[in-house]
Formats: C-alpha cells, sequence, structure tokens
C-alpha cells in the first residue's frame, strides 16, 4: 500500500557569520540541500520539502 | 559578532501519491480593519519624532533579515517624554488584516498610514509583568547567539496573576539594554512573583508577525518595542528598576 506522512522537524543551528549577512537564507539553503543529497540514500521514499522556514 | 544561531522548522512529506491536507494554519484574525485610531487622540505624524538606530555591536539597524524596516523600528534608542497611557487604550487599537504576517513593503500606503497614526508614538502604561522570557536569535538581532544580543519578552497586563490573554508584549533589546547595566531577567521574574504594580515607557510598535499569538498570550499586536524605562512605585513615587 502507498504511504504518506508530513513530519515536523525542528532543528537548532549555530555557526559563524558576517552580522548583516541573513543567517536564515543561508542555513535554509543549507538543510535544503542536506535533505535532499540524503534522500538519495532512500529510493523507496519520495520525499517533497514542502516549508522550510525560521521558527 | 561570532556564533549565530537559528531554529528552523522543516516539513517534508515521505510517500508517493497522498497530498497532505494542512500546510499551513493561519489563525483567522478578527480585528476589524480601518484606521487606528491614535493612541493618545494625535493625528498622524504630524509631532513623530523619527527612529534613530545605529545598531548594536556590529549588528546594523535593520538587522540580517525579515522585515528590515520593522527591524529598524525595534532597534531605535532614541529618547522622549512618555505619555501616560491607559492600557486599555492600547489593548482597543485595530490594525489592518492585509497588514497581518506580511513585511512592511507588501502594506498599501492605506495600511501604512492606519498603522503610522499610532505607531511611534511615546507611551508609558502602567500594569503588572504577568510573564518574561529571554527570546531565541532573530533576524532583529542578527540571530546573536549571545544572550546579549537577545530580547526579553516580557507581558504586560492590567491585572497580576498569569493570564496573558489580555496582556501587551513589552520587549527590550540589546542596544537598550547596554545603557541599563543594572536591569536583570531575574529582577522581571521578581517583579512578576510579587506583583508589583510596574510603569513601563517606550515606543509603541505594530508587530505584524504573530497573529497565533492573540488570545493566546498576548491580546493585541501592538507592542512597547524598545523598553526604554522600567519603573516601580515607591514611597508615592516612580523609581526606575
Amino acid at each position: 500500500m502507498k504511504k504518506a506522512i508530513s513530519i515536523t522537524v525542528t532543528l537548532w543551528i549555530e555557526g559563524e557569520d558576517e552580522p548583516a549577512h541573513d543567517f536564515a537564507k543561508s542555513t535554509s539553503d543549507a538543510v535544503r540541500d542536506m535533505i535532499q543529497t540524503a534522500a538519495a540514500k532512500y529510493p523507496g521514499l519520495a520525499v517533497t520539502i514542502r516549508s522550510i522556514k525560521e521558527k | 559578532m561570532g556564533v549565530k544561531r537559528l531554529f528552523l522548522g522543516v516539513v517534508a512529506i515521505a510517500g508517493v501519491a497522498l497530498l497532505a491536507e494542512r500546510w499551513v494554519n493561519l489563525p483567522a484574525v478578527t480585528q476589524s480593519g480601518g484606521a487606528a485610531e491614535g493612541v493618545g487622540g494625535s493625528s498622524e505624524d504630524s509631532h513623530r519624532q523619527p527612529p534613530v538606530s545605529p545598531g548594536f555591536e556590529g549588528c546594523p539597524p535593520d538587522g540580517d533579515g525579515g522585515d528590515r524596516t520593522l527591524n529598524r523600528l525595534k532597534n531605535r534608542v532614541d529618547s522622549t517624554e512618555w505619555a501616560p497611557t491607559p492600557i486599555a487604550n492600547v489593548l482597543s487599537l485595530t490594525w489592518p488584516p492585509y497588514a497581518v504576517r506580511r513585511t512592511r513593503d507588501e502594506w498599501s500606503r492605506a495600511d501604512r498610514r492606519a498603522v503610522a497614526r499610532s505607531e511611534g508614538l511615546p507611551i508609558a502604561i502602567e500594569g503588572y509583568f504577568v510573564g518574561a522570557k529571554t527570546e531565541g536569535p532573530e533576524a532583529t538581532n542578527c540571530h546573536g547567539a549571545e544572550s546579549k544580543f537577545r530580547d526579553w519578552h516580557l507581558w504586560l497586563a492590567a491585572t497580576p496573576g498569569k493570564d496573558r490573554r489580555r496582556s501587551i508584549v513589552v520587549e527590550t533589546t540589546p542596544a537598550i539594554r547596554a545603557q541599563h547595566a543594572d536591569w536583570s531577567i531575574n529582577d522581571i521574574h521578581r517583579l512578576v512573583r510579587d506583583s508589583t504594580l510596574v510603569r513601563v515607557s517606550g515606543w509603541l510598535l505594530f508587530d505584524q508577525e504573530h497573529p497565533e499569538q492573540l488570545g493566546k498570550t498576548r491580546g493585541t499586536l501592538w507592542e512597547i518595542h524598545p523598553v526604554m524605562k522600567v519603573e516601580v512605585l515607591r514611597d508615592g513615587r516612580w523609581n526606575p528598576i
């Protein structure tokens, strides 16, 4: 049978950055990349990122 | 500035064919639209003081993202005379519904005008702190990880206790706290615990970003932000904490 699930994950991310640099955008882009890269390891699951936003 | 921190919520769907039914749960904003009445009965902008926002320890006044105009207002440091204002007047202020959860560069001219009627008024409100916490890292403060870069989120209500449903959010900011080395969050907690009558002065600000808290942990989207002065009544006189 086909199954589906919606999962909410809360991440806490730390890093060095320039004060005025948009940290929310750069970390969101990084998280998107992490998920897409890791999803390739699970070909039986179709993972779609619906939203990534700052809490 | 050093380390930045961020909470990110990630929503992903695994599976193939089924679509999730709800992705966004935006609560309905029930406040009526139209022009807000100036809290002090004043007309818009006629005597409004332009905000001075120099930035704080390398963080520019408009932060590192989000609503840059709002950030600049939150990071103002200028002072003035504070007009005594009943808490009920702030709670009764309305706002244009379209402005909620939208950045200010998306607002219509009419919405800007409606908000500007009250925003930026220098007010002083008497009440009781009913809660206090240190905020997480946020764009306004360049996501600074150290506590000195965090706002204090305080709740002010007409009556003491723990009920925040009819409270007003009042926030201290890093730049203002740097001018008040003697302020401590523990002292605020003590004022909460002891149900001490306080007078909070600062700039009236419309924060359009948290409608989901309405009726739960705040009674209005209008805030005092930044808080410029906190006083307690001692021997019949108001004294700074």
